[in-house]
């Protein structure tokens, strides 16, 4: 019987080159459904997405300069098979890279509630950038950026279709985005789902972190990084208990749920 | 020693809702056995069992503009028939009445089906969705409440199949106020709809204006009615597109909410095909 070394998912506090982190204070949100967020509560996992189930189909993709550069690059110097292979390599990332995303911003945005269709029964959790870095795993060792690390940075918007940046970087094509995703204003923390995660996960070995089709999941400290749980203001009354209520019942404080301020009362 | 004053007296001062089995026309009452289906999002099943009480929703608030109207013939009829006296206004007076009556009368559906539906899980489920198993006889059973002697003020609740009609062309019966509750157009007939239907009553609104303590809760958008949930749930669905987490999720939270007596099941569609 083959012993699975379970690999460890922590934050690296070492700056990645790739990786521009904000401010500590910097304000950040997650919007998401009531099931995720009870999930969140119950699992005490943070769930990172595999970068080839988002939506944008550029998650992970090259600029176009880049692309022809790494041509011109390589075809003096490579076989068009080996090229690619490349290509496949930096296709397959894509499902190795899983990403959580959220949302920079001092306020609630109108706009996040609306986007992922939660203005009925929507939540939101109110975080900041060091509180994030606080509630995940502690990294072990000091300067190491090995397998298991994970980066925090922004993503940064560009034009596609001019832009250039260093292909060797693989975390790279992972902090940029096309031009058009500007208004997300996206902080991301990422990491790599490694071979042997995958292979723990498999053989029924028990991890502290779970690994699916869909992502994986790590350990996080719940109560560190939310700093309120805010209720979409066009919500309607019964939805604002049951958050209360099932909060409460997850074994949280229902005082975790702040009124929203777009609830207010207009004057005229 | 201080005397407590026992609420009784107002309680029974606000209406309770309870089934009632002789039927209206136009509702019939399908096969005890039938298997009706209520698909709803994970926040609001929750709310169904921290509440205990069902929600019925006013007619009002349904997405069908058609909620409360009556046919073309039924229209004509009935005003040839005031035509014949001018000074009355009568038609218009039924208009009237029939148009506040969709604020007054609130629905709870179900679907009749012995299998799960796919349409059902897209339009009300969602990919964090569940579905309640339940049967006729289990939701009237579960409505039907055992009324005091001094309970003077009750209403009921009819239950029964959806008409599914053509509104240009034909009839229903005339000079019933639930009527219109239980026919629709015929572009629904897919929906396969079983329903709850009762007055929210004058006094209900009256009991919650003078806050007096009552079962029922009332509010812009409907009534929310109790009922004896191990009677109704005979199992809950997961929706078949849901990821594995959902699952985990709602056999957690129902037992956080002291649920136990139905059990949390796969939805039948993700079973594996044999090719």
């Amino acid at each position: 019987m083959s012993v699975v070394e379970v690999p460890k998912y922590a934050y690296c506090p070492e700056q990645h080159r790739a990786f521009r982190l904000p401010p500590g204070k910097t304000t950040i949100w997650r919007y998401l459904t009531l099931p995720k967020l009870l999930d969140l509560l119950d699992s005490r996992k943070l769930f990172f997405c595999r970068a080839s189930k988002f939506d944008d189909p550029f998650e992970g993709a090259v600029p176009k300069r880049t692309e022809e550069y790494l041509r011109s690059w390589e075809s003096a110097r490579v076989s068009e098979e080996v090229r690619s292979k490349h290509r496949a390599e930096r296709k397959r990332m894509r499902s190795s890279m899983a990403i959580s995303s959220w949302h920079m911003s001092e306020h609630e945005s109108a706009a996040m509630w609306n986007l992922y269709g939660l203005t009925h029964e929507g939540v939101a959790i109110k975080s900041t950038v060091d509180r994030l870095t606080r509630a995940l795993p502690e990294w072990p060792k000091k300067g190491w950026q090995g397998p298991g690390a994970i980066y925090i940075g922004k993503v940064d918007y560009i034009d596609y279709s001019t832009a250039i940046f260093d292909p060797s970087q693989s975390y790279l094509p992972y902090v940029h985005k096309r031009e058009s995703f500007k208004h997300e204003s996206e902080l991301r923390a990422v990491t790599l789902i490694n071979k042997a995660a995958g292979e723990a996960a498999a053989s029924g070995v028990t991890t502290e972190f779970a690994v699916t089709e869909w992502g994986i999941a790590i350990p996080v400290d719940v109560c560190a990084l939310i700093e309120g749980i805010y209720i979409a203001a066009t919500a309607p009354g019964w939805f604002d208990r049951i958050v209360r209520a099932s909060i409460e019942r997850f074994g949280f404080d229902p005082n975790l749920v702040r009124k929203s301020a777009m609830a207010e009362d207009p004057i005229y | 020693m201080t005397n407590v004053v026992a609420a009784p007296y107002y309680v029974s001062m606000s209406p309770k809702y309870t089934y009632w089995a002789n039927n209206h026309s136009g509702f019939v009452l399908p096969a005890a056995t039938t298997i009706i289906w209520r698909y709803m999002t994970l926040a609001r099943f929750l709310e169904l069992v921290r509440s205990r009480r069902l929600f019925f929703c006013r007619a009002s608030k349904l997405e069908d503009r058609f909620e409360g109207s009556i046919p073309r013939v039924v229209n004509a009829t009935l005003e040839t028939w005031s035509a014949q006296y001018p000074f009355m206004d009568a038609s218009d007076q039924m208009r009237n009445e029939r148009i506040k009556n969709r604020d007054m009368f609130a629905i709870n559906c179900w679907h009749v089906s012995d299998y799960e539906s796919l349409a059902m899980w897209n339009q009300y489920g969602g990919t964090e969705g569940v579905a309640i198993r339940s049967s006729v006889e289990r939701l009237t059973r579960a409505l039907t409440r055992r009324l005091q002697r001094d309970d003077h003020l009750w209403h009921e609740i009819y239950v029964g199949r959806v008409n599914y009609i053509d509104y240009a062309v034909d009839e229903f019966p005339r000079g019933d106020p639930l009527a219109p509750f239980i026919y629709k157009r015929k572009c629904y007939e897919h929906e396969k709809e079983l329903r709850a239907v009762t007055p929210i009553s004058h006094s209900a609104e009256l009991a919650k204006f003078s806050r007096w303590p009552t079962e029922f809760e009332l509010n812009d958008i409907g009534i929310a009615i109790p009922v004896e949930l191990s009677t109704l749930i005979e199992a809950i669905h997961v929706s078949p597109t849901a990821q594995g987490w959902f699952e985990g999720l709602v056999k957690e939270s129902v037992e956080r909410f002291g649920f136990d007596s139905a059990p949390v099941v796969k939805s039948s569609l993700v079973e594996e095909p044999n090719y």
